[in-house]
């Protein structure tokens, strides 16, 4: 594990959202807010997603096995 | 000292399959103890969760969250009546968080994985993270469709069933039903012996997935007539909107136990051809499935046990234990990273007293301890006491308002959590696509 420091006005900001949620505390919330940042820099989210499969194809599939009866 | 070096990571997840019907899960007192010799004594020799909890009742509810350690969000881009927006929706969830395979990526794993789960495609982003990433489909580029199965009338459909001038049932739009492990595992066995160590090798077999088409030789209970004859009733009572009758749904019970069985059998065959790797293994489903319970069949959008109650073990640690407390599937992500460090694994580490389910478009939460469950739909909010109550019949909350109340706070905990990712999900998106625009 590795520390880092925040300011006392960024931590008391932290604190403040975080009332009322499952996080545990400031440390949480930075590694998380973090996290997410850097996961979406480094996946470049708008252009990873991939199409192999044709439309219809990946329709039927999900149809025959109950996927599409919303 | 020298430290032991990372172990191979064996992870085998099953579609729908009950934690009821692993005789290991209530040892002596299920319908159905001796379905699963594999899995019982795998489950035996290592770590064998009883309360493990999917974090969805259906794929796109229970695996992306359990990849991540995250819910989805309340993303407004797609509704239930537009898969390609669900699929997006997925394939958005992934790209936002370090996910199972990238973490292992990360540690110097290869990683690898067949997977045969429509809704865990390249299109939705599983494919991050993965060295060799293997689709099971009839349609895949990944797997000749001739791998999907060695069902005889799969091959019949596959050679072209549909130029035939009479196609029924229709088959031929239907090729998925027929996926079967058998049909692709001597491919799984090639591209094993091709990893480099360490590695991650992730499989999602889809055998126990419906129509529960199940090779000859794993049946018990089913003739091929019986068990082509449940599927179609079951499909004619779905698209008519047909009651299934007492008959029928005893068939269905029978080809989803023949079913579970060709399930542990695919168990024992990973194990033997894991075995020469000295890996850890670890084993759950995506969630249940229901036989008839509350008047469903299959993984409808409801919270029930049927559909949240799923097997889970760790075998190949120096640990072995049966633990009772709760596993909520969420946790996955730390479970198997911890994996990666010999001697660290401590399984009741994993254990939560509360674990949160969620449909997919999140209108429904579920909060569990091992002996209540609280439910919040639209329509209203209803606690079980999953002890007295297993079945799930009675709504107690006047009977016992603090657990009520108590239950509640969770949940308003857990929502206002997610709202709060919701926003910063909200103002990275933002950042990100400013970043992009000032290149």
């Amino acid at each position: 594990m590795t520390e880092i420091s925040l300011s006392d006005d960024l931590a008391e900001r932290i604190e403040g959202r975080i009332d009322g949620t499952e996080f545990d505390g400031v440390d949480e919330y930075a590694e998380f807010v973090l996290g997410e940042v850097l996961a979406r820099v480094e996946h470049d989210a708008a252009e990873s997603q991939e199409e192999t499969a044709s439309r219809e194809q990946v329709q039927n599939r999900l149809q025959s096995l109950g996927y599409l009866e919303e | 000292m020298a430290t032991d070096p990372a172990p191979n990571l064996v992870f085998v997840t099953v579609d729908s399959l009950r934690a009821d019907h692993c005789g290991y899960v209530d040892a002596g007192t299920g319908p159905t103890d001796d379905l699963t010799p594999t899995i019982d004594r795998l489950a035996d020799e290592g770590v064998a969760f009883t309360q493990a909890v999917a974090p969805g009742p259906r794929t796109p509810s229970s695996v992306p969250v359990f990849f991540t350690g995250e819910f989805m969000s309340d993303d407004p881009d797609w509704t239930m009546a537009d898969w390609q927006g669900r699929q997006g929706r997925i394939g958005r969830h992934m790209a936002r968080f370090t996910h199972l395979s990238e973490r292992l990526q990360r540690r110097g794993y290869e990683t690898a994985t067949f997977t045969a789960n429509p809704w865990t495609t390249r299109e939705s982003n599983f494919h991050l993270g993965f060295d060799d990433f293997n689709e099971v489909s009839a349609d895949s580029d990944d797997v000749q469709s001739s791998y999907l199965s060695d069902s005889t009338l799969f091959k019949l459909a596959d050679a072209g069933l549909e130029t035939l001038p009479v196609d029924p049932v229709g088959w031929a739009d239907k090729k998925e039903w027929f996926s079967q492990w058998t049909g692709y595992f001597e491919l799984l066995q090639e591209r094993l012996a091709d990893l480099s160590e360490p590695f991650f090798l992730w499989v999602f077999v889809l055998d126990s997935h419906q129509p529960y088409i199940t090779p000859r030789r794993f049946r018990e209970e089913c003739a091929a007539w019986e068990m082509y004859y449940s599927i179609l009733r079951y499909w004619h009572g779905e698209t008519a909107d047909e009651a299934i009758p007492p008959h029928a749904r005893k068939m269905i019970a029978a080809t989803y136990r023949d079913a579970v069985r060709s399930v542990d059998a695919f168990v024992d065959a990973v194990h033997e051809a894991t075995a020469p790797y000295d890996p850890v293994t670890v084993f759950c489903s995506d969630h249940g499935e229901a036989l008839g319970e509350h008047g469903n069949f299959g993984h409808e959008q409801t919270l029930y046990e049927e559909n949240l109650r799923v097997p889970c073990f760790v075998h190949g640690t120096d640990a072995s234990a049966t633990v009772r407390e709760q596993l909520p599937l969420r946790g996955l992500p730390e479970l198997l990273t911890e994996l990666t460090e010999p001697g660290t694994f401590d399984p009741r580490r994993h254990t939560r007293p509360f674990a949160v389910s969620q449909i997919e478009d999140n209108r429904a939460t579920a909060v569990r301890t091992t002996r209540w469950k609280l439910v919040t739909r639209q329509e209203g909010t209803r606690l079980y006491d999953l002890q007295a109550d297993p079945d799930e019949t009675a709504d107690v909350r006047t009977d016992y308002p603090a657990v009520a109340s108590a239950l509640a706070d969770l949940r308003d905990r857990h929502e206002a959590t997610q709202a709060e990712k919701g926003a910063t999900e909200t103002a990275t998106a933002d950042l990100v696509t400013a970043e992009r625009g000032s290149l």
